[in-house]
Parts: structure tokens; C-alpha cells; sequence
């Protein structure tokens, strides 16, 4: 079985070089993108496995691109994290409007974000209540 | 008789009424989007014949929603007018760059603003 693609956002170049060097190794393909607007571009020519997005980006931001790839059939199932260095309450209470599990905070613990990504890809992004690290790192 | 129709997009209620007012007199119909998200899903699914952009909305500004129309084949050449506020002289020439067609200060004057969309768009010709 092939391994899964996964589209990471980000406008900080270190930050997608750090999740690409947890990625490869586990064997998925990593694409990147360093804004919303290269995302949704990308997005649209083909649809990767699962999308890591970055919250807070200029012009677009993560939520925004979660908008439109819900308002786009083709896109609208594919599981998504956030990912932020400034976690707050507001951006927790949204993720969880959206009807997304997880917005994880920078800077991202390999382990965990490993384990986070492989049971993303199994059972989805949507639809539970917001994981807390704990229980991922019980399983 | 067909109306033109104009999509207005912008994160305050009332210059979205402003901007229904000032239009829907005239033979245009007016659809509203609150944020640049919305304005996309609307731009891919109805005909749209222009857009009235706000640049200063949260999430995704008119800049990233004048971007992505560039880039989707079916939408690249939809007139764009730039709605901005007071003290954003620098945002004229990135909106001018990205091929929006005019640029309107805030607050927007009703007969400006009809005058420029008639501009662009001559009600019902050509339909």
C-alpha cells in the first residue's frame, strides 16, 4: 500500500522544514506550502491524504482555507490539523465550530505529532470532541 | 430583462446595505458575502458579473480572494472594484497590480460608487 500525501501550510520555511523532517521518515510524501493562497492552488490541481495548516498566515489564514475546502466537493472530506504558536481560546473555540479535533501548539512534540498524523489519516479529523495530548499519548 | 449581478463583499453589515442601496435602484442585483470564504464558494457557483471587494476582513483579505479569482481559468477576467478605508494609500497599487479595475475610498459615496459599476458594467448589454 502506498503511503499517504500529506500537504503542509505554513508561511514560516523552518516550521515546514521541521514537519517534512518528521514526515518523510515514517514514509509519507510531504508537500509545502508557505501561504493560503499556494495551498488552496495546490489543493486544487490534486488532493492529498491529509492537510497540516498553520493558523496564523497573511491574507489567508488556516481557518480560511478550511472554508473553502469545505465549500469544495472534491475537498471537503480530506482530515485537517492546525497548528499554532500562539494557541488561544478563541482559536480553540473555532476549531471546535468547525467541527475539527485538533489544533496543536508549536512547537510540535515528534512523538506526538506522529501519532496524531497516523490516527488523522485512520478515523478522520472531524467530528470528536478537541483531543487532548494526553489521551493521544495514552494509546 | 436580465440584470447584471454584483457580489459585494465586505464584513460590515452596513456597508453591505450602503452598497445594496446605492445598486439595487438600478437594474443590478445585488448578492451579499460577509467574508472572503463565502465570497469564493459564491464566485464558483453563481454567475457573477462583478465583484465590490473590501481589503480589511479577518481570515482571508481581499487581496488572497482577488488572488485565487486570478488563478481559477473561469473567473480570471470578472471586473474587480477595491472598496478600502482612509490611510491605505499602499494597498492602491497592490490592488492595481492584481488587475482590480477601480479603487474606492471609504466611506464609499453611493453616486461614485454607481457610477463606476455602470462604468464597467453597461446594465443589460449585450443579454
Amino acid at each position: 500500500m502506498s503511503k499517504a500525501t500529506i500537504l503542509v501550510v505554513d508561511d514560516s520555511q523552518d516550521s515546514l522544514d521541521l514537519m517534512q523532517e518528521m514526515l518523510e521518515p515514517q514514509g509519507y510524501e510531504v508537500r509545502r506550502a508557505t501561504s493560503g493562497l499556494e495551498a488552496v492552488g495546490l489543493l486544487r490541481r490534486s488532493a492529498p491524504d491529509l492537510v497540516i495548516l498553520d493558523i496564523m498566515m497573511p491574507d489567508m489564514n488556516g481557518f480560511a482555507v478550511l472554508d473553502v475546502m469545505r465549500a469544495t466537493p472534491a475537498l471537503k472530506d480530506i482530515p485537517v490539523i492546525f497548528q499554532t504558536a500562539f494557541p488561544s481560546q478563541e482559536h480553540g473555540r473555532r476549531t471546535v465550530d468547525m467541527g475539527e479535533s485538533y489544533m496543536l501548539c508549536k512547537p510540535l512534540d515528534a512523538n506526538f505529532f506522529v501519532k496524531v498524523v497516523e490516527r488523522c489519516l485512520r478515523e478522520g479529523s472531524t467530528g470528536r470532541k478537541c483531543e487532548h495530548e494526553d489521551a493521544i499519548s495514552a494509546d | 430583462m436580465v440584470s447584471r449581478t454584483v457580489l459585494a463583499v465586505d464584513d460590515n453589515e452596513d456597508n453591505l446595505d450602503l452598497i445594496e442601496d446605492a445598486l439595487s435602484k438600478e437594474e443590478f442585483t445585488v448578492i451579499r458575502a460577509r467574508s472572503g470564504p463565502d465570497a469564493m464558494s459564491l464566485l464558483m457557483s453563481r454567475q457573477i458579473d462583478l465583484v465590490l471587494l473590501d481589503i480589511m476582513m479577518p481570515d482571508m483579505n481581499g487581496f488572497a480572494v482577488l488572488e485565487m479569482i486570478r488563478f481559477i481559468p473561469r473567473l480570471m477576467n470578472t471586473s474587480v472594484i477595491i472598496q478600502t478605508a482612509h490611510g491605505d494609500e499602499w494597498n492602491v497599487e497592490r490592488a492595481k497590480d492584481l488587475g482590480a479595475k477601480a479603487v474606492l475610498s471609504k466611506p464609499i459615496s453611493p453616486s461614485e460608487l454607481l457610477e463606476e459599476v455602470r462604468g464597467w458594467l453597461i446594465p443589460c448589454a449585450g443579454r
